[in-house]
């Protein structure tokens, strides 16, 4: 018996650590190629003095350009990856992800309506209108699934629904647009981590360290909603109560994202299936970090790649992200589809 | 109905639960699903260390009090009471200290390990926060053992057989470590072998004192495992007792429309039904 509860135990704990250790060592990594790479490429030890010397002729570059870029992305795709998990787990579907809640449509919507009707709103403002805008769209999407968190199938369509129509709502702004502006809109609506700052950070930053703290908190239950509405009941959780804090959380996380970033297709769906391979398990609590370290390291190495492969142009990110996640998408299903 | 017996209104309060006192009691249930009654007023309780088995045609309305007793849904009118408490009253985890429930279809993500799925019957003691203790391993060690899945317990729950998967959601009910056991149709997916170990398990359970509820489709499994079978038709209990009180012809003509005759088990001398 005692036999039994150490090799369970070490079989438990041993192999968390190396996903774990290889995520954040190559989240590291890839930040400080962040700062090395680009017009003017840096040695890491240039980086460095860049860093702590302000006279530096990069410290600019490096501090204000940068840093604050590499940053954002591993809290983006951190948040985004968190979002994608509670979905797929909260509703029991394989693909579904916060693009179903349509808040990136409504951060879409009010930027692309201040962007192409040129209403008068101070640059720096316009996140914190766009936030508006995704929490507003979120908070509808949730009124309409209502009371049908008990069907998650039911939820999965309504939030199709509503992001279609949100969809046809930007292409219809767009079609008024000018070609000046619309070039500036399709940055965005590709998803973009170019020239955003510490300003830029301070919107997400708040809104990823609440969400994925209650993420935390939710854990627990949402693994246990994986089981169904029945046994998930049986074990004591509030499944309703749950699944509803479960896509709240995963709206917030992703309305902060895409007020800042625009929608970035495919992290909140591709972290968590990587996260569980890496980990070999299912269960939403011994994946929900490795969730987060994956998210961020494929957040910030998509924008590298959109930096460096056709430099000086620089590839919206979300291009990049959506030429790695369809094929991936493909393949899961087909997966999944064996699986069953 | 010649075999029908009244169902005795447990008391307005119970004691705290001692053998052959009501643990688990439906009081005046009404229940439904959208427009749809299909218990109304019913009344049943369930004394402590029994084994009570559920049966009747399809829609009779079996797993639903089953799924009331469970808490899966709440009744209309009347209420469920755990020890004489309602349990719309109790916190919904506390009642799954006390209560455990194998769900008639299980939908675990087939990547998901045996000891996954059993950890999460740890959940009612842990919460939200707690780190897996050495009370949680015995509980989950306990629960894989008694259920013959030990050996399996790394594997993913894709790769096991119908009857092992059954098994292996059994030892998470069992981590839960109640005292009441609710099972809906726990004999389905199973063949014939695995359908009398899992029976032979609900009788050892119940010989340890645990209080089990279950919904039986067969009548002669029913009978020759619960100590009491209640039987349902369209939402009424239409006969209440031991097994050689309510398996007869009669009920079997009245409730199931089958033509059979009744002979003792030759193995436990419990009521057995062969059809004419």
């Amino acid at each position: 018996m005692i036999m039994v509860l150490t090799r369970g135990a070490t079989a438990r704990s041993t192999p968390a650590v190396v996903p774990h250790l290889l995520a954040a060592l190559a989240l590291a990594a890839l930040v400080g190629a962040a700062l090395c790479l680009g017009e003017p490429r840096l040695s890491p030890a240039a980086v460095l003095d860049a860093l702590r010397d302000p006279t530096h002729p990069q410290h600019v570059a490096v501090t204000q350009a940068r840093l604050p870029r590499a940053v954002l992305g591993a809290l983006a795709g951190l948040g985004l990856a968190v979002a994608g998990l509670l979905m797929q787990d909260a509703l029991h579907n394989q693909v579904a992800g916060p693009e179903l809640l349509g808040v990136s449509s409504g951060a879409a919507v009010v930027t692309a309506a201040v962007v192409v009707l040129a209403l008068p709103v101070p640059l720096a403002a316009l996140p914190h209108l766009a936030l508006v805008g995704a929490l507003v769209a979120g908070v509808l999407v949730l009124l309409a699934i209502g009371g049908s968190t008990r069907d998650p199938d039911q939820v999965v369509l309504v939030g199709a629904a509503v992001s279609a129509a949100c969809a046809g709502l930007v292409v219809a702004i767009v079609g008024l647009g000018t070609e000046g502006n619309v070039v500036v809109l399709f940055r965005y609506l590709l998803g973009s981590l170019a020239a955003r700052g510490w300003a830029h950070v301070e919107v997400v930053l708040p809104w990823v360290v609440v969400g994925v703290g209650v993420a935390v908190l939710l854990r627990r239950r949402v693994a246990a909603l994986a089981l169904g509405d029945v046994a998930a009941t049986g074990l004591g959780v509030p499944v309703v109560r749950t699944r509803l804090t479960a896509l709240a959380v995963a709206a917030a996380l992703a309305a902060a994202v895409a007020s800042v970033c625009g929608p970035v297709a495919y992290v909140a769906l591709l972290a968590p299936h990587v996260a569980r391979r890496l980990r070999g398990s299912t269960s939403t609590a011994r994946v929900l970090a490795l969730t987060g370290l994956v998210g961020a390291v494929l957040l910030v190495a998509a924008d590298l790649v959109s930096r460096l492969v056709l430099y000086p142009v620089e590839v919206p990110v979300g291009v990049a992200t959506t030429l790695v996640g369809v094929p991936a998408l493909v393949w899961i299903l087909a997966r999944t589809r064996e699986a069953r | 109905m010649t075999s029908s017996l009244p169902t005795p209104l447990p008391p307005p309060s119970t004691p705290p639960s001692t053998p052959g006192a009501p643990v688990l009691a439906a009081d005046r249930i009404t229940v439904g699903y959208r427009d749809a009654l299909v218990l109304e007023a019913l009344s049943l309780a369930v004394a402590a260390g029994t084994a009570t088995a559920l049966v009747g045609p399809n829609g009779s309305g079996k797993s639903t009090l089953l799924a009331a007793l469970a808490r899966v849904l709440a009744p209309r009118s009347g209420a469920v009471r755990l020890d004489g408490t309602p349990l719309r009253d109790l916190p919904t985890r506390a009642v799954a200290r006390r209560i455990a429930l194998l769900p008639q279809t299980s939908t675990a993500p087939p990547g998901a390990t045996v000891r996954e799925l059993v950890e999460q019957g740890r959940y009612p003691q842990r919460g939200p926060w707690a780190m897996l203790r050495r009370t949680d391993d015995a509980a989950m060690e306990r629960a894989l053992e008694r259920t013959g899945v030990a050996h399996l317990a790394d594997r993913r729950l894709a790769t096991l057989s119908g009857g092992e998967r059954q098994r292996a959601w059994i030892a998470m009910a069992l981590a839960q470590e109640t005292d009441v056991l609710l099972l809906d149709e726990p004999t389905t997916y199973l063949d014939v072998r695995h359908q009398l170990d899992l029976l032979r398990l609900v009788g050892r359970l119940r010989d340890e004192g645990m209080t089990v509820v279950m919904v039986l489709h067969d009548l002669n499994q029913a009978a020759r495992y619960a100590d009491r079978v209640v039987a349902l038709r369209e939402g009424r209990i239409v006969a209440d007792g031991a097994p050689e009180a309510v398996v007869t012809p009669a009920l079997l003509r009245g409730v199931f429309e089958i033509d059979a005759v009744v002979v003792p088990d030759p193995v436990s001398g419990r009521p057995h039904f062969v059809e004419r």
